[in-house]
């Protein structure tokens, strides 16, 4: 044989091997590639129709399975529940998948890849990754047949439901906007401490009344910003942008928010950002969070700060951070608040979807798995003998004041944490991870278009806000109606 | 010609690297080719695609909004750095090739970063400020410069400076290249040189230079297609998060692959053709002449 016709020989038998073990997979063999557009979740209704005709949640089965899930929640909680759950079903084993927060979505997409996607998980920020994919499996039937559903937080309750049919993730943790007031610095200034029924005008007026510039007290500092709070609170609306479960109003609340806003910036209520000139010549170190310097009234916040705003750093400093809730509209309906709600779903591909439902309930919403958590904050320790829990990170998901009254006797027994927890439950959760093409809307409009980044070109006097309000709106609304016909094929 | 003995062993020397290529490279080569002519999802049961001819192609050019944008940037970052680092290569490589003491070490030392600066360590040294020089304020460079040039260019220039470190950094491969040829080059040409009369800086421009001109076209190259690859490239990363993002995905991302690499095709494409070698015999000629 000749050398080269030997070796086109060697090439043409290694791609034909190469090319046979490419085109060999674990599909199932009615599974195949798609060309139709037929959907997935589809096929994983029928497979979930056997007890469809009836009211009751089907029976659980007695035979012994392997469940795996996949949360960011802290590594020994998830433990902690599994346990619980196994306890509660002995026949079924629950394997705690660990992987790295830092590209969550990411890992997903490369354990789904492998078909080996968590029976049930928690996916990151942007709802659009796992529906694009197929990964939600339907958990309509089971949901609405089931008793606790019932008692779920009327406002997440709803969640879920991406193509406005099938209900396809739910909330699984519950981490509230939380406004932080500075108790001390009040006192000092001789500003009554508000109610907890205040309203958003009242804060507003709050925030101008504890600025004093010749002291370097400043009115509020944000994490959470304004602009969200203000559609969700004033106008009753369900989503962030002034969503009100059809379409998107840019041009009321959050316009009038930002506005505020950005007027707040300049005029010197709102505090020096991080790392700024301003910082560094209010503060005398640029890089000083403004939180703790005991100059700011308000801290715009979220739930798990409660638990830093707790430790000796600040107390040392005379600062008392007291939680108060997200107020509500000045005329406003509801009592509806902005809240970082994570969501979870059970996978597409799952041969249990029955028994990976019940998972999902007990980790998330469940009152079985409530009470489990509720000991897990208050029992679980690390090796050196410390609380893994100083304080319930997340909130109760259902109306239980069994539940509730166990997470309230966890925390300080005060009337700001008492009279913060009886407002927080008509949660709303934040776009991404509830709302189809909202990400995609702050990657490739918000925070990357025609005006690069929206609040900032507002914020340096470069647009006004209501002049753009009107074209941001139209552009969200379109944007989410082309996703939804992407997504769902 | 007919295979013996001697061939045979040839080949399974280099059957491991020809495996490897087949594998990770030929084969998802056509993989993503075919990716990009479709839309992808990842499902749990497995892969699912949906054929769309080249709309991925002109969804690249037409739809997405940062691609012609970061692609620009680049062409510009490469026109600007490839001949920084192929210069200061040769400058190091010509010193480092003088008879001094300690060269080891200092050979050693100007190839260490190739070691060190390697995927997340380089990411971690820029995300610390390490790969700047704090005397170089950026802001007064650029300020000079926007009087002179239009403001994209002066940017451009800006992050130069402004990363002059990591690009020292990225010579240590080109340098040890050099280095290489200019111990090849025969002294007795220079010798000839200096009894004609020939200065230092004459025979660099009659010698040296057309000497290694085949070599500056491979270190042009391989600059180029390694800043390309470089986990610092704003596309790559571009790529990779269309790879991973919800209305994009493998197709999309794979079509964007491909049209960056046929860009930086055309830009070797361009290299070669400054730089190749046009009358390469002719000047061998002469060489043995002298």
């Amino acid at each position: 044989m000749e050398r080269k016709s030997f070796l086109t020989f060697l090439v043409s038998a290694l791609l034909f091997l190469l090319l046979i073990v490419g085109c060999s997979n674990d599909e199932p063999a009615e599974g195949g590639n798609v060309s139709d557009g037929e959907t997935d979740t589809e096929e994983t209704s029928d497979d979930n129709g056997e007890g469809g005709e009836e009211s009751a949640l089907p029976p659980m089965t007695e035979d012994e399975i392997t469940l795996t899930y996949a949360s960011w929640a802290n590594g020994q909680l998830n433990e902690f529940l599994a346990d619980r759950f196994m306890e509660k079903y002995p026949n079924i084993t629950v394997e705690v998948v660990h992987l790295e927060f830092d590209g969550w979505n990411d890992h997903l997409t490369n354990l789904a890849s492998t078909g080996d996607l968590p029976d049930v998980y928690w996916y990151l920020g942007n709802v659009d990754v796992p529906i694009r994919n197929g990964w939600l499996g339907d958990i309509t039937e089971y949901f609405e047949n089931d008793p606790e559903s019932e008692d779920i937080l009327s406002t997440l309750k709803i969640q879920g439901y991406f193509d406005g049919e099938r209900k396809l993730a739910a909330p699984m943790q519950l981490l509230p906007f939380t406004i932080y007031l500075d108790e001390n610095l009040f006192n000092q200034m001789n500003v009554d401490m508000p109610s907890a029924d205040w309203t958003y005008s009242e804060m507003l007026e709050l925030m101008q009344e504890m600025t004093v510039p010749e002291q370097g007290i400043f009115g509020y500092n944000t994490f959470t910003q304004l602009l969200t709070m203000a559609p969700i609170v004033n106008n009753d609306a369900f989503g962030e942008f002034g969503w009100d479960g059809e379409k998107y109003d840019l041009t009321k609340d959050w316009a009038d928010a930002i506005t505020q806003h950005a007027q707040f910036v300049r005029s010197g209520v709102h505090a020096p950002f991080f790392d700024t000139d301003e910082a560094e010549a209010a503060f005398g170190d640029r890089l000083q969070w403004a939180a703790s310097t005991g100059r700011v009234a308000m801290q715009l916040d979220a739930w798990w700060t409660i638990d830093l705003f707790a430790t000796p750093e600040f107390q040392d400093r005379g600062i008392n951070w007291v939680p108060y809730p997200v107020p509500r509209g000045d005329n406003a309906e509801s009592l509806h608040k902005p809240a970082f709600v994570d969501f979870g779903a059970i996978s597409s591909g799952t041969d249990h979807p029955r028994e990976a439902y019940e998972l999902l309930k007990f980790f998330g919403w469940g009152k079985d798995g409530w009470l489990a958590k509720l000991e897990a904050f208050e029992t679980l320790t690390h090796e050196d003998g410390n609380p893994v829990f100083t304080f319930p990170y997340g909130l109760p998901l259902i109306n239980d004041e069994e539940i509730w009254d166990g997470v309230a006797a966890l925390l300080p027994q005060n009337e700001y944490y008492s009279n913060f927890l009886e407002r927080v439950r008509e949660p709303i959760p934040l776009g991404g991870a509830s709302q189809p093409g909202f990400q995609t809307f702050l990657d490739e409009v918000y925070f990357g278009g025609e005006y690069g980044d929206v609040q900032a070109a507002i914020i340096n006097g470069e647009v006004n806000a209501h002049d753009i309000a009107q074209n941001l709106t139209d552009m969200a609304n379109r944007i989410r109606e082309e996703v939804m016909e992407d997504l769902f094929w | 010609m007919k295979i013996n003995r001697k061939s045979m062993y040839g080949y399974l020397f280099i059957s491991p690297w020809l495996v490897g290529f087949l594998i990770f490279v030929l084969w998802p080569l056509i993989q993503s080719f075919y990716f990009s002519l479709n839309n992808m999802r990842i499902t749990p049961q497995g892969l699912q695609f949906r054929y769309v001819g080249f709309n991925n192609y002109l969804d690249v050019w037409l739809r997405d909004m940062f691609f012609i944008q970061e692609l620009l940037q680049f062409v510009l970052h490469i026109i600007v750095r490839v001949p920084v680092i192929v210069v200061f290569a040769l400058i190091i490589a010509m010193l480092l090739n003088q008879k001094v003491k300690f060269q080891g070490a200092f050979r050693t030392i100007f190839f260490l970063p190739v070691i060190v600066v390697s995927g997340p360590v380089i990411d971690q040294l820029i995300s610390q400020g390490a790969t700047t020089v704090p005397m170089v304020n950026q802001g007064v460079i650029i300020g000079v410069l926007t009087q002179v040039f239009p403001m994209w260019f002066a940017q451009v220039i800006g992050e130069l400076f402004n990363q002059i470190i990591t690009i020292l950094w990225y010579s240590g491969v080109q340098i040890l290249i050099f280095l290489a040829v200019l111990q090849k080059i025969d002294p007795y040409l220079y010798e000839a040189a200096k009894i004609d009369g020939a200065s230092g800086w004459e025979c660099f421009w009659k010698i040296t230079l057309p000497t290694i001109k085949p070599i500056i076209l491979i270190n042009f190259v391989y600059t180029l297609v390694f800043l390309a690859n470089s986990s610092q490239n704003t596309i790559i990363n571009l790529i990779y998060m269309n790879m991973f993002s919800a209305t994009r995905g493998y197709g999309f991302a794979s079509a964007m692959a491909w049209m960056y690499a046929v860009i930086i095709a055309l830009m070797l494409l361009i290299i070669f053709f400054v730089f190749r070698e046009k009358e390469g015999p002719k000047r061998a000629r002469k060489v043995k002449r002298v």
